[in-house]
């Protein structure tokens, strides 16, 4: 166990070096420069080239990348561009509020599936069945841009009840009360549609663990039906959220793009996509960093829960 | 363990919502809020990449001079800044300016000339690279006799030398100063927020929102301190237009032409239109083997109906534009007539130059070859694409195939500087002060932004003498000329000039919002509950 976890931390860490690597060289190879976002007259290009000085980008790339690699691996990811500012202090400051909405929305999500999941599975009749199915349906192919809309229209405008955005009201930046409500709308339209697809394996693999043998011998001993379906069944059923859980990390920090945008969420998507629009190259490779890294971790941390819950394939390594 | 897991999650929860608070505002009527869809990327003019950050630095830090609004029938004039009284010597090379006594950076320390110079010196260093340096070029020198006193050399004389100086604001030696200029990019100077101007920035969350509160040392503080101004920053222009509509923000800058009535609807607030210092254009590549001709381009132009773009597109917030010198502008020659839509002439030049629909396709083609043009505008503009839609269809109204491409921009800016277009739909953003240099003369092609590869020896020897004189009188004269040659080339179909449309809450009072800026008199607004 301990040889393959050494193996997979090492093949990761390779993984991640030349995800970066690649990274580095297509954003530098990709059309424009921070000097050339100006279509300006009363920007020359003598002064675009005086720019391109004062940030090293006239340096052959290959010197750049020699810079580069020297200076990661001292564990300084550079400063911004844009900002000019250290990377990791950007990116120090607004993961965590992408965490916060990510978590949130994951847990939601979740919550939300494991109990849809298994009111359907537990519902005999077809008239429900197939309504759950149109729902979930309906449900998990809406986009995510849309739904965050639609919600705004309704709880912010129409009924006014939740804020259309920010993580708080202006003047109230530190109450955590306030920030919760600011939390509400964007974190349901992260979840809503992921909880709708990931019910789906919920409901099927409830519906699977209800036909076994076993369950019927519990039935038999009359035990009851609550037992029966949150102690026996669950427990079994959870194996497959298990695998989805761990797939599910990466997008603690890269998931909520759109959102943040629509809610004005000031999160790490955004900052990555501003990043990505002002070709801010050391906050574009930190925040690929860090995502990449949530990747791989989601990865292996699946495989590891996945060995844990499941003799089978630990025995199988 | 489950209690672990729930202090786990309380404390990212507050690790998440943390932050400082902000002072609760001075007036029951609350702070001022202004929807913004850029953020403050930094406080130093000199390293930012915003425009709308140069707008919001000159309330924090005084200029020299205040630009005026009056550009219409001569260059700006200006008001007194930190210099309180100036004289030019008899030859017009020497400028000296008295500081305003009196006039202290926000922690006290007193502003002198030594501020002057070194801003002049950062200005002016390759380690700073400030896009806006080229400003400075006729400026030779920058002398400190005393400490309130600064002397301006210069090369030479011409009308533009009270803007070149004030260009950029003046920045605190003692703070800034600690800073090598080779350090300036890298450096955050958010902590360093010492500042000269009517505002203070209070707070300041990147993504979110910064708080300005008036600076009660501002040497040029009106009779009552300035309202506080929150600019939230919303990023999604359709999620900032339904937060003025839900009076959220009182302030939106640049209200698409099509949710206008909308805005208009609702009594609380008020559309506040002005002229935007931009016009847009179609601009024909003149290495293109058909498009060289100035026929096939006067041809094209006919062709194209700017009313219909205006009416369509702008909900007739624009209006044709006739030149290459914005309408507002003094050096605009009021003779110029909007180019006449007369698609028969169109294809009557056309025919002239040898073009014939022959195999019955509907494109007309030349020695044997289609006249079929591939026309580039920057994506995610919406108006400059529905734009080269329009376009697109009234060429093919008269045989001519246009390939509507639009790219991202930074592709965009790549093909253009590169030169590898046949046309494309852009818009010029013009500067007050008037200077045909960089986009229409010869020279440009190589070192300025003629990407069309426009070249008419008359229009250079015209743009030459016009900076050369040091009288604005004869400067107009000499531009008039060269406008009427430029349109007479057509190397551009000049579509339109369109309004900026902004949205008020008539909460807001007294804000004067102009040409200039949409904050021009910032510090004199004030609210209502």
């Amino acid at each position: 166990m301990k040889r393959y976890l050494l193996r997979r931390l090492g093949v990761s860490a390779l993984l991640l070096f030349l995800i970066l690597t690649a990274t580095f060289f297509i954003i530098h190879v990709a059309p424009g420069d921070p000097s050339r976002l100006y279509l300006d007259p009363s920007v020359s290009l003598q002064a675009q080239a005086r720019l391109r000085t004062a940030l090293g980008l006239d340096k052959p790339l290959a010197v750049q990348y020699r810079q580069w690699v020297v200076q990661t691996l001292q564990g300084n990811l550079g400063v911004s561009f844009y900002y000019h500012r250290g990377v990791r202090s950007l990116l120090a400051e607004t993961v965590p509020k992408t965490l916060l909405l990510s978590a949130t929305a994951l847990a939601l999500e979740f919550g939300i599936a494991i109990l849809a999941g298994i009111f359907a599975a537990t519902r005999r009749g077809r008239a429900a069945r197939g309504a759950y199915h149109g729902v979930s349906l309906f449900l998990c192919s809406i986009p995510s841009f849309w739904l965050g809309l639609i919600l705004i229209l309704v709880f912010s405008y129409g009924l006014g009840i939740l804020p259309p955005s920010h993580m708080s009201d202006i003047g109230m930046e530190g109450s955590p009360w306030n920030v919760l409500r600011h939390l509400i709308l964007p974190a349901l339209t992260l979840a809503i549609p992921g909880a709708a697809a990931t019910s789906r394996f919920m409901f099927k693999s409830f519906e699977e663990v209800l036909r076994q043998p076993y369950m019927l011998t519990h039935t038999l001993y009359h035990l009851p039906r609550r037992e029966i379906l949150f102690t026996f069944a669950l427990k079994n059923a959870l194996l497959p959220m298990i695998t989805l859980f761990g797939l599910s990390l990466p997008f603690l920090v890269s998931g909520a793009l759109i959102t943040e945008v629509i809610f004005s969420w000031p999160g790490m998507g955004r900052l990555a996509y501003n990043a990505i629009l002002t070709r801010d190259y050391p906050l574009i490779i930190g925040a690929s960093l860090l995502s990449s890294f949530m990747v791989l971790a989601g990865n292996v941390l699946a495989d590891l829960l996945y060995g844990l819950a499941d003799p089978r394939i630990r025995h199988a390594r | 363990m489950r209690k672990f897991l729930l202090l786990m999650l309380i404390a990212g929860f507050w690790w998440g919502c943390r932050g400082e608070t902000t002072a609760p505002a001075a007036s029951k009527a609350g702070p001022i809020v202004v929807g913004t869809v850029g953020d403050l990327d930094t406080i130093n003019d000199f390293i930012s990449q915003s425009a709308f950050t140069a707008d919001l630095v000159k309330k924090l830090y005084l200029p020299l001079f205040k630009e005026q609004s009056d550009f219409q029938d001569h260059p700006p004039t200006f008001l007194p800044g930190l210099v309180e009284s100036g004289d030019f010597s008899p030859d017009g090379k020497i400028l000296t300016c008295r500081l305003r006594r009196g006039a202290v950076w926000s922690d006290g320390v007193p502003i002198t000339s030594a501020d002057v110079a070194f801003t002049a010196k950062s200005a002016a260093s390759p380690e700073v690279a400030w896009t806006g340096s080229d400003a400075k070029q006729f400026i030779t020198g920058v002398e400190t006799p005393d400490d309130a006193t600064v002397v301006f050399k210069f090369s030479r004389r011409y009308p533009y030398q009270i803007m070149d100086v004030n260009e950029g604001v003046i920045y605190p030696l003692h703070v800034y100063g600690k800073v090598p200029f080779s350090e300036w990019h890298k450096h955050d100077f958010s902590q360093d927020r010492v500042f000269s101007g009517p505002y203070l920035l209070t707070d300041w969350r990147r993504q979110e929102s910064y708080s300005l509160e008036g600076n009660e040392r501002c040497v040029l503080r009106g009779p009552s301190t300035p309202w506080p101004v929150v600019f939230r920053v919303v990023p999604d222009q359709t999620s900032l237009l339904t937060q003025l509509l839900s009076h959220t923000v009182d302030v939106m800058e640049v209200i698409p032409p099509r949710d206008v009535d909308r805005v208009k609807r609702d009594p609380r607030i008020e559309v506040v239109s002005y002229p935007d210092r931009q016009y847009v254009y179609v601009g024909w590549n003149l290495k293109h083997p058909f498009l060289k001709s100035r026929e096939v381009r006067r041809a094209l132009s006919h062709a194209i109906n700017v009313q219909e773009i205006v009416d369509t597109v702008w909900y007739g917030y624009a209006k044709p534009a006739t030149g290459p010198v914005h309408s507002s502008l003094w050096a605009y020659n009021r003779n110029l007539r909007p180019f006449p839509y007369d698609p028969d002439k169109a294809r009557a030049l056309l025919k002239e130059q040898g073009f014939a629909d022959t195999n019955g396709d509907g494109v007309l083609e030349k020695d044997g070859k289609p006249f079929e043009i591939e026309v580039l505008t920057n994506k995610g503009n919406a108006i400059r694409e529905a734009t080269l839609i329009l376009v697109q269809n009234q060429l093919a109204k008269v045989g001519v195939k246009v390939v509507a491409r639009p790219l991202e921009w930074n592709v965009f800016v790549q093909k253009l500087m590169g030169k590898e277009f046949d046309a494309c739909v852009q818009g010029m953003r013009v500067p007050t002060k008037v200077d045909l240099k960089d986009t229409w003369h010869t020279t440009a092609i190589e070192n300025g932004l003629n990407v069309i590869s426009y070249s008419n020896p008359k229009v250079d020897a015209l743009i030459d003498r016009a900076r050369a004189v040091e009288d604005y009188h004869e400067a107009k004269a000499f531009l008039e000329e060269a406008q009427a040659l430029i349109v007479d080339d057509q190397p551009f179909t000049f579509l339109y000039e369109n309004q900026r449309l902004n949205g008020l809450n008539r909460r807001v009072r007294n804000a004067k919002m102009n040409v200039l800026s949409t904050f021009f008199n910032l510090e004199d607004w004030t609210a209502t509950e």
